[in-house]
């Protein structure tokens, strides 16, 4: 199998990678009521736990009213890491016809930077380990892994696929790439 | 050109794994051959309430207002519970235990608080839920529906559209013997 085809499968493999990780359960959030909590409990006074998506908790922001944080969500978390990953496709499209790096590469390189990745995670990590009055947790669920590995696996294919469209040293000595139209 | 072919097919296949996942974890009813939800046992006593209520709009009072709602339990025959009345909603939701200030000044216990039915368990039984409009001289029936007591299953349940016109209830059933008194003096 050549290069440009496992990293068209790994391309295809983040698709879904990223799919997961938008959609996928992310944190479950557990009230609890401290000393009264079995009480509290049993009068339905406290909610039951809530599971929330990366997805949902968009949406969530969105029509709660807090539609600035939203769309700045919506854009880094979703908009940017699917663009990211249509450019690395047209990217690995151009080398796999043989075509020398184009615009599309630079792009890929360009939407590298806007990866959630690093903030998404340490965020996590932040309220995981928070402790909230009355012993409220919450759990890190299995959507947030996938999509911490979406964004991490499209890191990598970016780098790869810069490595691959890279022109090598026999074209014109080092000097930079041609541009296709 | 290009780009737009390429972008679309990257958006359904991130929308086809999305809404896969979606649905395979979305919170949803018991897969058939998973174990129902417990029932009320034979002869054992329980709690039952509804706890929330949604009704039709539409012309319920006479100055437009949405109803004032409350319900009653009827069980062998008599009414065994009459909850508070929810003013001008469609959407009325009853806590399980309620203090009023009398009940404050009298201090009164645990159980005195819990505003729900009691009931025994018995096969063959039934219970009935009528919800009313509580209006000055008549209370206007919104709904009523009747659920066989051993149908009754221990937690929550939700019935979408059981009579007239209410939309959905919302009803919880408890077991008497399990309250928690402990955890009150821990």
């Amino acid at each position: 199998m050549s290069r440009v085809r496992r990293l068209s499968l790994l391309a295809w493999a983040n698709h879904l990678l990223l799919g997961a990780g938008l959609f996928a359960p992310c944190m479950t959030v557990t009230p609890h009521l401290g000393a009264i909590d079995d009480l509290a409990r049993w009068l339905g006074l406290v909610d039951a736990p809530k599971t929330y998506s990366v997805a949902t908790g968009i949406l969530r922001l969105l029509s709660g009213g807090n539609v600035a944080i939203g769309l700045v969500l919506l854009a880094f978390s979703a908009l940017f890491p699917v663009s990211k990953l249509v450019v690395l496709r047209a990217a690995l499209a151009d080398a796999c016809r043989g075509r020398p790096a184009g615009r599309a590469h630079d792009l890929a390189a360009r939407f590298g930077r806007y990866s959630m990745a690093d903030v998404f995670v340490l965020a996590l990590v932040v309220v995981a380990s928070k402790s909230f009055p009355g012993g409220t947790t919450v759990d890190i669920r299995w959507g947030a892994f996938a999509f911490a590995a979406a964004a991490l696996l499209s890191l990598a294919l970016g780098v790869r696929v810069a490595r691959l469209t890279a022109p090598s040293p026999r074209d014109g000595e080092g000097s930079p790439a041609p541009r296709t139209a | 050109m290009r780009y737009a072919r390429i972008a679309l097919g990257s958006l359904l296949v991130v929308a086809a794994a999305g809404a896969g996942v979606y649905y395979a974890t979305r919170e949803r009813a018991p897969a058939p051959g998973a174990p129902p939800p417990p029932h009320v046992a034979e002869e054992r006593h329980y709690y039952v309430f509804l706890t929330l209520v949604e009704v039709e709009p539409g012309k319920w009072d006479v100055d437009g207002s949405p109803p004032d709602l409350f319900y009653r339990i009827r069980w062998q025959g008599h009414d065994v519970f009459r909850s508070a009345k929810k003013k001008d909603t469609l959407v009325a939701k009853w806590s399980t235990a309620s203090l009023g200030l009398g009940d404050v000044v009298k201090s009164v216990s645990i159980d005195d608080s819990i505003k729900a039915a009691r009931i025994t368990a018995r096969a063959g039984d039934t219970i009935e839920f009528a919800v009313f409009d509580a209006d000055v001289g008549f209370d206007d029936p919104a709904g009523s529906w009747t659920v066989g007591v051993d149908d009754l299953a221990l937690g929550d349940q939700a019935w979408h559209r059981p009579g007239g016109k209410v939309v959905a209830a919302e009803c919880r059933v408890l077991p008497i013997e399990d309250v928690g008194f402990a955890s009150l003096t821990r």
